[in-house]
């Protein structure tokens, strides 16, 4: 296995790493967002702006959230279906 | 055959992610189910309900904090500012109500928060916690005063008065009743105007309930002008397509600016249960016919029937492509714990969890998707119940 290919932007989509080292990825963007205190920003979901860049920071870390939430823990589960289904298979993955 | 289909890769990817999908998004609720008890208590204080309150607590408290709070709600909207007062208030009576031993540390936060509101009021005019727009038109019905302000506060006092008497507050109760019983009188459906020549039935229900508390604690009986009022609107308030109660009309009454609303519905409904329980409670059950919804495990509500609609400054903003109201959704844990609409509440109290991005600290919780009005409505929903209980059954020389 190639450094490339442990690369998370890197590997290729459709394989188990691919799936797991993007959930993983995305689950560091939305702690890292978390740590330095982008939740506060979340208040434009109830009309209190702070105005333009506070907004887009907010909007920003809902993204990373909902991303977090919904989507990596799929791609990590999928990533063991992947590994399943080429064993299966017969397949290198 | 499978051997083969899975010795392709894209067909082995997309498969796996299918079948991902499908184990983790039925189950994702399950990271924000909380017992229900942690919202809402049969008796005593629930443990979100303190954390709320004491965070609210701490800010009305300290003067700095108050004022940046308060500063980040008047600079969107100035009755946010007001509300916020008045839903604290509300919801410390009935903590006291439910836990007496609380009544000594709700009542100087209460008192505190009644007579700054009072006396903004006096300093500023009926202005300072209204839109800008309200000076654009004459009252109808002069000196200008709007419902929106009388009501909320009258609601302050008598739920204040409930909790423990105090003769200061009772001659201010009851001339802000007698206020606004005259002004309602004059106008053809009995609602005085919160805006000029524009009535809303969000301040004209929370003006009947703040009369009827005065009932209770005064022993007056309003029950014919009640029973005058709800004919009135059911013949000329309601909404022929839904069956729900409109939410703004001009003075008149002839004419209807703003159909049903979530952001007014579910209050409606609550305050109207003090004057006719069965007419408040089929106004819920249609309110939640038309408004209520979910993704999922996850409920929120419309801000218009069907969620189709405009979002404006008053109920704050309408979430795209869920057509999420954050106003209408605040306000449906109000409606739905006054009419124990418990699979509806854990929907909400999930949601709550999922996406209104609770902060928990020494000082208590905050929802950084809410604000501080927000964070006083939810606190509602969980202290609401024992003022209305009290009242409903009525004083003991009544019983007799």
């Amino acid at each position: 296995m190639s450094i490339n290919s442990l690369n998370p932007l890197k590997a290729r989509f459709f394989s188990a790493w691919g799936f797991f080292s993007r959930g993983i990825l995305i689950i560091a963007i939305y702690v890292i967002l978390h740590l330095i205190g982008l939740r506060e920003y979340t208040s434009f979901i109830s009309g209190t702006t702070s105005g333009g860049a506070g907004d887009l920071l907010g909007i920003t870390y809902f993204i990373a959230y909902s991303l977090a939430v919904f989507v990596a823990p799929v791609a990590i589960i999928a990533a063991l279906f992947m590994k399943i289904s080429a064993r299966y298979a017969g397949v290198e993955d | 055959m499978l051997k083969k289909f899975f010795s392709c890769r894209v067909c082995r990817g997309i498969t796996s992610l299918l079948l991902s999908a499908l184990i983790w998004l039925p189950n994702a609720h399950r990271l924000f189910d909380q017992p229900e008890s942690n919202y809402i208590a049969q008796s005593g204080i629930a443990p979100n309900a303190m954390a709320i309150a004491g965070r609210h607590i701490k800010f009305w408290t300290d003067p700095e904090l108050r004022k940046a709070e308060l500063e980040k709600m008047r600079s969107r909207n100035a009755e946010w500012d007001f509300m916020a007062r008045c839903f604290f208030v509300w919801s410390l009576a009935n903590m006291g109500l439910r836990d007496p031993a609380l009544t000594e540390t709700v009542l100087p936060v209460m008192d505190s928060i009644i007579d700054t509101t009072i006396s903004l009021e006096e300093q500023n005019g009926i202005h300072f916690f209204l839109m800008p727009y309200s000076r654009r038109a004459e009252f109808e019905l002069q000196p200008a005063r709007s419902i929106f302000i009388d009501g909320e506060i009258a609601l302050m006092l008598g739920l204040r008065r409930l909790l423990a008497e105090k003769p200061e507050y009772q001659k201010l109760h009851r001339e802000r009743i007698e206020i606004m019983l005259q002004r309602m009188e004059q106008s053809p459906v009995l609602c005085a105007e919160s805006y000029p020549d524009e009535s809303w039935l969000f301040c004209n229900s929370v003006a009947l309930a703040a009369i009827k508390v005065g009932d209770y604690l005064d022993g007056t009986d309003h029950s014919e002008f009640f029973a005058r009022w709800l004919k009135s609107a059911k013949e000329s308030l309601i909404d022929k397509e839904s069956g729900l109660l409109v939410s703004s009309f001009d003075f008149a009454g002839k004419t209807v600016f703003d159909g049903p609303e979530g952001s007014t519905i579910w209050l409606v409904a609550h305050c109207l249960k003090l004057i006719d329980p069965a007419f408040a409670e089929e106004q819920y059950r249609l309110a939640t016919k038309h408004l209520k919804t979910s993704m999922g495990y996850f409920g929120y509500a419309y801000e218009w029937p069907g969620g189709i609609g405009h979002d404006d400054v008053d109920s704050g903003p309408i979430i795209p492509l869920l057509n999420l109201s954050a106003g209408s959704t605040g306000l449906a844990f109000v409606g739905a714990a006054t009419f124990d609409d418990r699979e509806y509440l854990a929907a909400l109290y999930r949601s709550l969890e999922l996406g209104a991005f609770p902060v928990y600290d020494a000082n208590g919780v905050k929802y950084c998707g809410s604000n501080t009005v927000g964070d006083a409505v939810l606190l509602y929903s969980m202290a609401q119940g024992p003022a209305w209980e009290k009242i409903m059954k009525g004083r003991p020389a009544d019983e007799h």
